[in-house]
């Protein structure tokens, strides 16, 4: 090619360039609007523009045939982990925490509303989730720590904990089951941060392992 | 015949409501248990009463019997009887004492086991004390200068004091009279405390908690208090005037009272249970007096020892165990409780993988990969019905309780906010869609739903707490009611308020003088006469408010898209300028558009408005034609001169311009026909009387079926439809609309979830 048309394409590449940036900023940072928003359309064409209806400045663009993603959301996150976890009833302690940090979860568990605070206060919820989780089993029987003695002091052996992981991979990321180095990641975890003789060892590997993965974006999936 | 339906009241309120400890319950774990079942003998022998003995039917394993026995020589203070039901109950009438022959040793020795839960105390009484006969008359104190000192319905204790390290009180039930009822539950902890000195919801050093019964009435009062070790929380509960119980306050946080050892540790051992009073030996009982203005110069209330109550017990237990929930309200406690399935490795197939997705859209909740019902809808795919798949799920509580409240919460607020508290608009849709009801009915039927009083315990008077507040519904909310079990359905009901004096003083909202009484509702239109509809929409302004969101919520037609600046302007109302800013164009492109639609619908709200907490219709409410009428704190209703029985405020600021429309009637046409309108919102109606009338135009209309499914759509697709959705929604809201399916809700949830605009893939 020579080099006048080497120039062309050049500035036709940094024009294309141009424009897509500018497009994503349209549509990126277009008319502020609340998160989750419904807009109705008011006709039988639903088909907006960005004059006559407002779109969501963080909206994702649709992909045709594919399913949207979604996160849980404030009023349904704690019936969210007790389903998936089997706990029968939450506690009020549990409630209470929910009550205190719900103000920090997206209404409608769009993906783009995590943030610090939302992970901050999905951590809290989950570990108090667990806690009941942990407190039913010992009132009537193992079913994900199963094996474990969740009122000893001592940690769980390594194929206790790996089949509780299974257990709760199984339970709340469905679709994902973990994998061995996901398995070891959370096991040295757990080895690393309890002491082995250290007073609760099994209820604080319990909680441990519990909070990490419920509160993982894999079981936030909604 | 008054009488027949006092008791044919209560005897259905009796049958109705079953929250209650049930008598296995109390026969087991009751430590000390008194009913007045059995009658006081007056005898020439005994005309005094002073050797009656009140028994124990506490269950014998608990230790003997700790029988009561009144201690007063003042004979016209007590009596016993029985009431319409034949209940047996004892009536403490002046300042007495009722008190435990020996010390309460047993109940001392079960609540300090370390094996004790905690402590529960459960109370039946009436009272029919007036306000008036109140104050100064008893040891407790209105003026908010004095420490408050609450009469004693129960307590355990050896002086009525606990002072410094002298601990002499174990714990108390109480009672304030002030406008209402004021119940208190006190019990001396691992931590120092002196008991009632501050009516706190909690604190960090013993257990002490109130809460607010309904006003004294002649109805049964049941209490239960109980305080748990484990968890440091304390919950009171008190009935409602149906005699619902329901937990009516507990402690935000627990307690730091101790281990399950010590909790009570700083119980006094040497203590007597004490009824109607705390413990004052029985030579002081004649001595101390009986109103807190005759105690001795310079002491205060809090030295005047005599805390006596007064009133009708019909029953006292005592229990070293935190009851739970469950045991108190028994079948009144049906909340939402999770599936536990045995944990079982299962083969993820993509029709798996696809159930468990559906399940996730419709129920809001994720369930484990090995749920037996997946393995069920797995099936369902595969022989290629998914609508039968997601079949399964909409019988799930779960897509009630969260996908469907979240549905229809959206619509019944100003915000459009999915978080709002739940209330009867959002209730009412919950339960159509439960029970099948068509969607049109929702727009002019006459039903709501409430929570049944059986299998929730939640306060549930018509007056107070279903027409004049939301507390039915926030308390159901709060208790985590599985509400697919608990809504029951009703005929609408409306306030129908009025003065027994006659005086309709428009700043008069004097409890004593106005009668409130629930009625059938003539007007019913479904979710357009709901008391939350009313709050959002028909509060102050001009009632177009509820005109324009009732298009905007279930036509999705927000008004700046109906706008029609061709339309009539006849229809418009005096308070509307013809010449905002001098310009008459501006209102002919502009204000007109939008008012010749507003105002022309406006009419079928005319008769109502929202103010003083509940709905009002003129023909049930005292009008008055007087402009300052404070309608906002008194139940009248403001109406102009010129046209009677129509909310003023549909008729107001007439001199924006004089010769605008006067609304005389609830008559509305609709302007929202031509152009573009026509074909967006294909009506049926162009005209009609009342608010049913209009519901019935907007069910009936092309645009509400295509906006049901749009709703439906974002609830569970997680995103509003767009373009490339306009075939798939305009085909499932005309099967939806059809006659075979008749605006069946539940379908339009499973045909849209399973579509592959909702969840991709086929």
């Amino acid at each position: 090619m020579d080099t006048s048309n080497q120039i062309k394409v050049k500035r036709l590449m940094r024009a294309f360039q141009t424009a897509v940036v500018l497009v994503c900023a349209v549509v990126v940072f277009g008319n502020g609007c609340a998160e989750g928003g419904f807009y109705p359309q008011g006709s039988e064409n639903l088909a907006s523009t960005l004059e006559s209806s407002c779109k969501d400045p963080n909206e994702i663009e649709v992909i045709p045939g594919a399913k949207t993603a979604s996160l849980v959301g404030t009023t349904n996150i704690v019936q969210h982990f007790a389903a998936c976890t089997g706990l029968e009833t939450v506690s009020q302690l549990t409630q209470g925490v929910y009550e205190d940090k719900k103000s920090s979860i997206g209404t409608y568990g769009a993906v783009t509303s995590i943030t610090a605070p939302y992970l901050m206060a999905v951590h809290s919820i989950a570990g108090e989730v667990c806690n009941d989780v942990i407190d039913q089993e010992i009132a009537k029987g193992n079913r994900i720590f199963a094996g474990w003695n969740l009122a000893s002091n001592s940690l769980p052996s390594n194929s206790q904990l790996a089949d509780a992981a299974i257990n709760l991979s199984l339970s709340c990321w469905q679709d994902y089951e973990i994998s061995q180095e996901e398995k070891d990641i959370v096991i040295n975890s757990i080895v690393q941060s309890v002491g082995s003789g250290e007073a609760g060892a099994s209820r604080k590997a319990a909680i441990m392992m519990c909070t990490s993965m419920l509160a993982s974006l894999n079981a936030l999936l909604n | 015949m008054k009488m027949q339906k006092i008791i044919l009241f209560v005897l259905f309120a009796s049958f109705v409501s079953k929250a209650d400890i049930s008598d296995a319950t109390r026969n087991d774990k009751a430590v000390v248990h008194y009913d007045f079942e059995d009658a006081f003998t007056n005898d020439s022998a005994d005309p005094g009463y002073m050797n009656v003995e009140i028994p124990d039917k506490a269950n014998a394993k608990y230790g003997a019997a700790l029988r009561l026995k009144w201690y007063a020589t003042d004979r016209s203070k007590i009596t016993w009887a029985r009431d319409v039901n034949n209940d047996g109950y004892l009536w403490l009438k002046g300042s007495t004492i009722v008190r435990s022959m020996s010390m309460a040793t047993k109940i001392h020795t079960e609540c300090t086991k370390a094996t004790s839960t905690g402590l529960t105390i459960e109370a039946v009484v009436e009272n029919n004390e007036t306000v008036e006969e109140r104050t100064g008359q008893y040891p407790a104190d209105n003026n908010v200068t004095r420490n408050l000192q609450p009469s004693r319905i129960v307590s355990m204790s050896r002086d009525f004091t606990n002072r410094g390290t002298n601990f002499n009180v174990n714990f108390a039930l109480g009672q304030v009279y002030e406008m209402g009822d004021r119940f208190m539950g006190a019990v001396t902890t691992a931590a120092s405390n002196n008991l009632f000195t501050q009516p706190v919801m909690s604190s960090n050093t013993a257990a002490l908690i109130q809460g607010l019964g309904r006003p004294a009435t002649s109805y049964k009062q049941k209490i239960v208090f109980t305080v748990n070790k484990g968890s440091g929380f304390a919950t009171l509960y008190l009935t409602d005037r149906n005699g619902n119980l329901y937990p009516a306050v507990n402690t935000q946080q627990g307690f730091n009272g101790g281990t399950m050892a010590n909790y009570f540790s700083r119980w006094n051992s040497q203590t007597y249970l004490n009824v109607g009073n705390d413990y004052i030996p029985s030579t002081g009982i004649l001595s101390q007096p009986e109103s807190f203005k005759n105690i001795a110069p310079g002491s205060t209330e809090a030295d005047n020892p005599n805390r006596y109550w007064k009133g009708k017990l019909y029953r006292l237990a005592i229990y070293c165990e935190s009851l739970s929930e469950k045991e108190i309200l028994g079948s009144a406690y049906q909340i939402v409780k999770n599936e536990v399935f045995p944990i079982v490795n299962v083969a993820r197939t993509a029709n798996l993988i696809k159930a468990s997705e559906i399940f996730e859209r419709l129920t809001g909740t994720k369930t484990p990969i090995y749920n037996p019902l997946l393995k069920q809808m797995e099936e369902r795919l595969n022989a290629f019905d998914p609508v039968g798949a997601a079949a399964l799920v909409t019988d799930h509580p779960m897509f009630y309780n969260i996908t469907v409240r979240n549905f229809a919460n959206k619509m019944s607020n100003r915000d459009e906010t999915i978080a709002a508290p739940l209330n009867d608009f959002t209730a009412t849709i919950i339960g159509a869609v439960r029970d099948n009801i068509p969607a049109k009915e929702l727009l002019y039927g006459n039903f709501f739903y409430q929570g049944d009083p059986s299998k929730a315990a939640v306060p549930s008077d018509d007056v107070d707490d279903i027409l004049r507040s939301n507390n039915h519904y926030a308390s159901l909310d709060l208790a985590s009611y599985d509400l697919k079990a608990v809504l029951m359905k009703r005929k609408q009901i409306i306030l129908k308020a009025s003065t027994s004096n006659g005086n309709t003083s428009t700043n008069n909202n004097n409890i004593n003088n106005i009668q409130f009484e629930p009625v059938d509702n003539s007007w019913a239109a479904g979710l357009l006469t709901t008391r939350q509809w009313a709050a959002a929409h028909m509060i102050a302004g001009t009632n177009r408010r509820a005109v324009e969101f009732a298009l905007r919520e279930f036509t999705c037609t927000p008004i700046e898209n109906a706008a029609d600046s061709s339309g009539p302007e006849d229809v418009i109302g005096r308070d509307i300028d013809r010449n905002p800013g001098g310009s008459r164009a501006k209102f002919t492109t502009s204000c007109r558009a939008c008012h010749t639609i507003l105002d022309g619908f406006k009419g079928a709200f005319a008769f109502m408005t929202f103010s003083g907490d509940f709905l009002k219709h003129s023909a049930l409410v005292p009008n008055s034609t007087q402009n300052n009428a404070n309608e906002d704190n008194s139940i009248v209703m403001r109406i102009h001169p010129d046209a009677p029985g129509v909310t003023r405020k549909m008729n107001h600021n007439e001199d924006a311009y004089i010769n605008g429309k006067i609304l005389r009637d609830d008559n509305w046409v609709n302007n929202a026909n031509s152009g573009t309108n026509k074909t967006n919102f294909g009506w049926t109606r162009m005209s009609g009387k009342g608010t049913a009338d209009f519901g019935k135009a907007l069910a009936e209309s092309k645009a509400f079926p295509r906006c049901m499914a749009q709703r439906v759509f974002f609830t569970i697709c997680k995103r509003e439809a767009e373009s490339k959705d306009d075939a798939f929604i305009k085909k499932v809201a005309e099967e939806f609309s059809s006659a075979e399916r008749n605006y069946n809700l539940k379908y339009l949830f499973q045909k849209i979830v399973a579509n592959e605009s909702c969840l991709g893939g086929k």
